[in-house]
């Protein structure tokens, strides 16, 4: 099995960057690459020791009603991460974020009821460029027809989480000091 | 031997030449060699480092770049790839995502870089890390990672050609570091080297200076001890060696000089007067016909025999005789020119050279004056003597073409001379040359004729003057000649005489004459043999014991036998005459003077000779009758020697009126004409009976 992990991976970005190259100017696969976007930054990202679950689950939680980017998150369940096996969860109400590691926000849903509900390690993910300066943790949007991501490493940071320096380096704008 | 111009420079170049060029050599090939091993092993380690650096350059950006590529940000990956730069050996490096596509590229922006071939990496091999390890460039490629998972690969380049470029300026440098030590080095050894190269070079000047001027007396002052030294004290030992050779060289050669000056002294000069000897004459002679042949000088010989030296060398003995040889040379030399040459030719003979004659009449000046000069008595040891000189002459070129034969002119000459009655000058003459020649057919003849007995004896009777009675016979030589026929004894007895042929014949003589005595003894003729004994023979050494022999072989009575001797015969070196005398004496044979009162005679020796006979010469008998001074020496010599008990007899009578001149005057015995010319054995017979000899019957 351990021979046909790396496959499995290979295949998934052949996927990812297939999909990236080919659906970059249009609109409709802009969800699934701000999903898989998600899942690398997870990839980059600690979470405090307390936080991580016994059955290595990452739990990934999206708020808000449906959406592109609530469909792309789906694909994500079950895959493996790291040591994590991902367990997409949607919801709609802000109260069932607490257990969340990775907080999603959608488009539709406030940005400061959303700070108040979230877990005390939660990585807040949400679109658009303020997101970041609202106080959020990764703020996703698109620039010059591509992806990109901001991170506010005072959110992190006060959520216990570390953010790898390799992802720092991609971000456009990192607030905080490092 | 390699002709090559560096070779042939290098074994024309002085020692410290070469050093220098060996030193030169050996310290830059030496240094040469350290750089380029240094440069080797430089660039390998220096390579493996490099492979390190990229290695480690790859590792380090892997995870950024893994970023990059899972968040599709290839610029931030080109940037990433741009920090590179700072590394100037990495000449490229190229990002490729995981499907082996390209997505971000680095490129050194230099222009003297050496344009790589584009090479595409390995995609689809899925191995960590590859290497390839070139000589132009370094390959690397790796699997880059993202959290783990392969995400792509990194490929990238070093080129060489900057470490080479850095190795090249390196061993530039230290090549002219290593020239420049070695230029300072082959200073300081140039300074240095002088130690060995001075002594050496001093060594050779020292060596061309000796051979040059050959002093062996220098020496090489040199006071170290190592090699050089050694060879500089063994050349001064060689010096030594051959300065001792060289002085005992110089001193043999200085004697072989100066034994060779005796010898030539000896070669050229008469030991006793100081003249030129013979064989030294001779070269004069020719020298001086080379002249004449250069420069027409013609030249004058003389030819001079003492008259009676032997006379005198004999009685009044040799010192004497040597002292008269110098006074004479004395008078020579006094008389002729610094150009002429006076030599002693051996016993009593001279010759002169007159040089460069102007005419034959001026020999005849010189010859005359040692004539006139010869007659002042000379004084030697109280004795006061006269010595006659004989002389020939013969002139050059006129008498002769060649040195030999105008020594044999002026040589007939001198017996002319001799012959018309000594102490005068004879020049040669064709006639001579004639009698010369005659005497040379008479020599060869005679000495042909004694083998050939051609020889025979006619015996003159000796008589009683009284009464005509036949007492002895006197033994005559005679030649009959098969062509010539019979050869007057006065022609070729002198021949026999100078030849030394009256040695044998004066033998075969006295054998004869023995063998005949002894035939008329045994048919009862009783009659006394006289035989003429010549001075030549005389003077032979064994005379006696082969007389002796003959007698004993013979059987002749010696009794009966009587030798004949010459006055200048008993002259000769008188206690040697004595003791020939008495042994012959004493052998029964009687002896005789022949020719009495012509010589000189020393009274003397009448005494202390064994005399029994003296001959009263026919000169004196000829005019007896007519010369009162004749008949005065005729009856003087009859007084003497009957005074002293000889018998006396006269020669050479011809008529009864010296007959009886002689009988009056107390002359008994007597031989001539008047009664019997020399006659053959069988008249001498016939001739007894007619004048009634005694018979003696057996």
């Amino acid at each position: 099995m351990s021979v046909n992990k790396p496959l499995l991976g290979w295949v998934f970005l052949g996927w990812l960057f297939a999909a990236g190259s080919l659906s970059s100017p249009a609109f409709a696969d802009e969800a699934t690459i701000e999903a898989a976007f998600i899942f690398n930054i997870i990839k980059y990202t600690n979470w405090p020791e307390t936080s991580l679950l016994s059955d290595h689950h990452l739990l990934l939680c999206y708020v808000g009603a449906d959406s592109p980017l609530g469909d792309a998150i789906d694909e994500l369940h079950g895959k493996r991460i790291n040591t994590f096996i991902i367990d997409v969860r949607k919801t709609t109400r802000l109260s069932n974020l607490g257990a969340c590691h990775v907080a999603i926000l959608g488009k539709d849903v406030e940005f400061d009821a959303f700070r108040k509900a979230q877990s005390p390690f939660a990585l807040t993910v949400g679109e658009g460029v303020n997101f970041v300066n609202q106080g959020g943790g990764v703020g996703l949007y698109r620039l010059d027809d591509r992806i990109r991501f901001d991170v506010n490493l005072d959110s992190t940071k006060a959520k216990g989480l570390k953010i790898s320096a390799n992802l720092l380096r991609l971000a456009r704008n990192v607030q905080g000091n490092q | 031997m390699i002709n090559h111009p560096v070779m042939n420079w290098y074994r024309n170049s002085r020692i410290g030449k070469k050093l220098l060029f060996i030193n030169a050599v050996t310290m830059s090939t030496a240094g040469l060699l350290l750089i380029l091993l240094i440069g080797i092993i430089l660039t390998f380690t220096e390579r493996y480092k490099m492979l390190d650096q990229v290695r480690v350059q790859a590792m380090m950006n892997a995870e950024g770049l893994g970023a990059t590529l899972v968040f599709n940000d290839p610029l931030a990956a080109n940037e990433q790839l741009a920090t590179l730069k700072n590394l100037p050996y990495i000449s490229k490096a190229d990002l490729y995502n995981a499907e082996g596509k390209p997505f971000a590229r680095y490129k050194r922006n230099d222009l003297t870089a050496v344009a790589l071939p584009n090479s595409i990496p390995d995609v689809n091999n899925h191995i960590p890390e590859l290497v390839d390890y070139g000589w132009l460039s370094l390959r690397y490629q790796r699997i880059v990672k993202a959290r783990g998972q392969d995400v792509g690969f990194l490929y990238m380049e070093a080129g060489l050609e900057l470490l080479y470029r850095q190795m090249l300026y390196f061993m530039g440098l230290a090549i002219v570091a290593i020239l420049l030590a070695t230029s300072v080095s082959l200073v300081l050894l140039n300074r240095l080297q002088n130690s060995i190269t001075s002594p050496l070079l001093g060594l050779t000047g020292l060596m061309g200076d000796i051979s040059k001027g050959n002093d062996y007396t220098r020496r090489f002052k040199l006071d170290t001890h190592d090699e050089i030294g050694e060879l500089a004290t063994g050349f001064n030992k060689m010096l030594q060696q051959i300065e001792k050779r060289d002085e005992a060289l110089d001193m043999e050669l200085q004697e072989r000089k100066q034994s060779e000056v005796r010898l030539d002294r000896l070669a050229h000069y008469d030991t006793v007067t100081q003249l030129p000897n013979r064989y030294f004459f001779g070269r004069r002679l020719a020298a001086e016909t080379t002249e004449y042949r250069v420069y027409g000088h013609e030249f004058g010989l003389l030819f001079i025999d003492l008259d009676n030296f032997k006379i005198i060398n004999d009685t009044l003995g040799h010192h004497v005789g040597d002292e008269l040889l110098r006074q004479i040379s004395g008078r020579f030399k006094s008389i002729v020119r610094s150009g002429d040459t006076v030599a002693r030719l051996g016993g009593d003979e001279f010759g002169v050279i007159l040089a460069n004659l102007a005419h034959p009449a001026d020999a005849a000046l010189v010859a005359a004056k040692v004539i006139e000069k010869f007659a002042i008595p000379l004084q030697l040891e109280g004795h006061e003597i006269v010595v006659g000189a004989s002389i020939g002459i013969s002139l050059f070129p006129q008498d002769a073409d060649n040195t030999d034969e105008l020594m044999k002119n002026a040589d007939a000459a001198m017996y002319h001379a001799k012959n018309k009655g000594k102490n005068n000058y004879q020049f040669f003459s064709e006639a001579l040359r004639g009698l010369a020649h005659h005497r040379m057919v008479i020599e060869s003849q005679l000495r042909r004729g004694l083998q050939a007995s051609e020889l025979f004896l006619h015996y003159q009777p000796q008589f009683d003057m009284a009464s005509r009675r036949i007492l002895g016979v006197e033994a005559l030589l005679r030649w009959q000649h098969k062509e010539l026929g019979r050869i007057n004894p006065g022609e070729f007895i002198p021949v026999a005489e100078e030849s030394g042929l009256i040695v044998p014949i004066g033998e075969w003589v006295f054998r004869t004459a023995c063998e005949q005595s002894k035939a008329w003894h045994d048919a009862g003729l009783i009659l006394t043999m006289a035989v003429n004994l010549s001075g030549r023979q005389f003077r032979e050494e064994n005379f006696v014991e082969r007389f002796k022999l003959i007698l004993n072989e013979t059987g002749a009575n010696p009794n009966w036998m009587e030798l004949e001797l010459t006055e200048s015969s008993l002259m000769d070196s008188s206690e040697n005459t004595l003791t020939k005398l008495n042994a012959l004496t004493s052998l029964g044979l009687k002896l005789s003077i022949d020719d009495f009162g012509t010589g000189y005679s020393s009274m003397s020796y009448l005494k202390r000779f064994p005399i029994s006979k003296l001959k009263i010469d026919r000169s004196f008998v000829t005019n007896i009758n007519s010369d009162s001074e004749d008949q005065a020496i005729a009856k003087a010599i009859i007084a003497l020697g009957t005074s002293m008990e000889m018998r006396i007899i006269a020669e050479g009578i011809e008529t009864e009126e010296q007959l009886s001149k002689l009988l009056e005057s107390g002359c008994h015995q007597g031989q001539g004409y008047l009664i019997s010319p020399a006659i053959a054995p069988d008249e001498v017979v016939s001739i007894c009976v007619k004048y009634n000899v005694q018979k003696i019957t057996a």
